[in-house]
């Protein structure tokens, strides 16, 4: 199982942190496809929600995949999505994204006086935080 | 319902890191007189309470969800519950009370019995017309508009004014539909 990157995006769609491990190819224009990608999954969030035959308003659209990768997705109450690139072989990465928002994105990020809602995140402790939760997990 | 939101209250009270109340009261008492040095008229200090609390609110939203997770409200009374019944008790550890509904739901009393800001606190003549508590009220506002719910927060009784209890009413604006890809 192989994990290649990991976003952050807020509700206004901007990205709020990026990260890439595994990822052989190196995009050409990060900013482009950072934007694209917020954009794809609001649409194709508000389109699952729309076409769906029950009544759930939440957290509908979990992932999607292609014959090469599979993408999870995961948005808190508040706007905040958490998106994670995969390789096929990985089930749900749901309690993990949920873990990143409970334990990581509130404790280091939400928490820190220094860091101004809604701006990049550049705090050290989430830094290193995130990426040692993903690096040990079982899917990396 | 309002019995499950009391049990996730008091779930969510077991799971917050406390501090003592009186350091909590003292602290924010040293807050309001700075404020009242620095702004003078007690008007002025209503604003910037109510400011610094929305400051306040829009963060402690993601930990309130996080530490108490509660569900999507599917309604506006479900939201004041929640505010009552879970917020109340995991931030303050008191009992609160929605009452006085609007007739179209759209609005509502917040009773605080008990509120921790106000023991010890006796507020001279000078200062009648401050709002002692507001920061609740830009809390609550920060908070819900988050979640994209704008209301309206005002306080209508505080016990140190010599009301005999502590009201707040919360009147709704509107909810924001997430329909971001139509508004883009």
């Amino acid at each position: 199982m192989v994990i290649y990157n990991f976003f952050v995006f807020n509700r206004e769609r901007k990205c709020l942190y990026y990260k890439d491990w595994k990822r052989d190819k190196k995009s050409e224009n990060l900013g482009f496809e950072k934007h694209n990608l917020s954009g794809l999954l609001i649409t194709l969030k508000d389109f699952v929600k729309e076409i769906a035959p029950q009544k759930k308003l939440h957290n509908v659209f979990k992932s999607y995949s292609t014959n090469t990768y599979k993408l999870h997705f995961y948005e808190s109450l508040t706007g905040i999505t958490f998106v994670i690139l995969t390789d096929l072989s990985v089930k749900s990465m749901q309690d993990a994204l949920r873990h990143i928002y409970k334990k990581c994105y509130v404790e280091y990020v939400v928490r820190n006086p220094l860091y101004k809602v809604g701006e990049e995140i550049d705090c050290d402790l989430w830094v290193h935080k995130v990426n040692e939760f993903i690096v040990n997990l079982t899917q990396f | 319902m309002s019995k499950l939101y009391t049990k996730l209250g008091e779930s969510a009270w077991t799971k917050v890191d406390k501090i003592n109340s009186e350091i909590f009261t003292l602290t924010y008492g040293e807050v309001v007189n700075s404020l009242i040095q620095d702004y003078e008229t007690s008007e002025e200090v209503n604003v910037q309470l109510d400011e610094m609390g929305y400051s306040i609110g829009i963060r402690m939203i993601d930990e309130f969800l996080a530490i108490s997770e509660v569900e999507q409200c599917k309604s506006f009374r479900d939201t004041g519950e929640i505010l009552a019944k879970v917020a109340c008790k995991m931030y303050l550890g008191v009992d609160a009370v929605c009452k006085y509904w609007a007739e179209d739901d759209s609005a509502f009393t917040l009773e605080l019995k008990k509120n921790p800001f106000v023991d010890f606190v006796e507020l001279p003549q000078k200062y009648k017309d401050l709002w002692y508590c507001n920061i609740i009220c830009g809390i609550i506002r920060g908070s819900l508009e988050t979640l994209q719910i704008s209301v309206d927060v005002k306080y209508q009784k505080c016990v140190l004014r010599g009301h005999n209890t502590n009201e707040i009413r919360v009147a709704l604006k509107s909810i924001n539909k997430e329909n971001s890809s139509k508004k883009n």
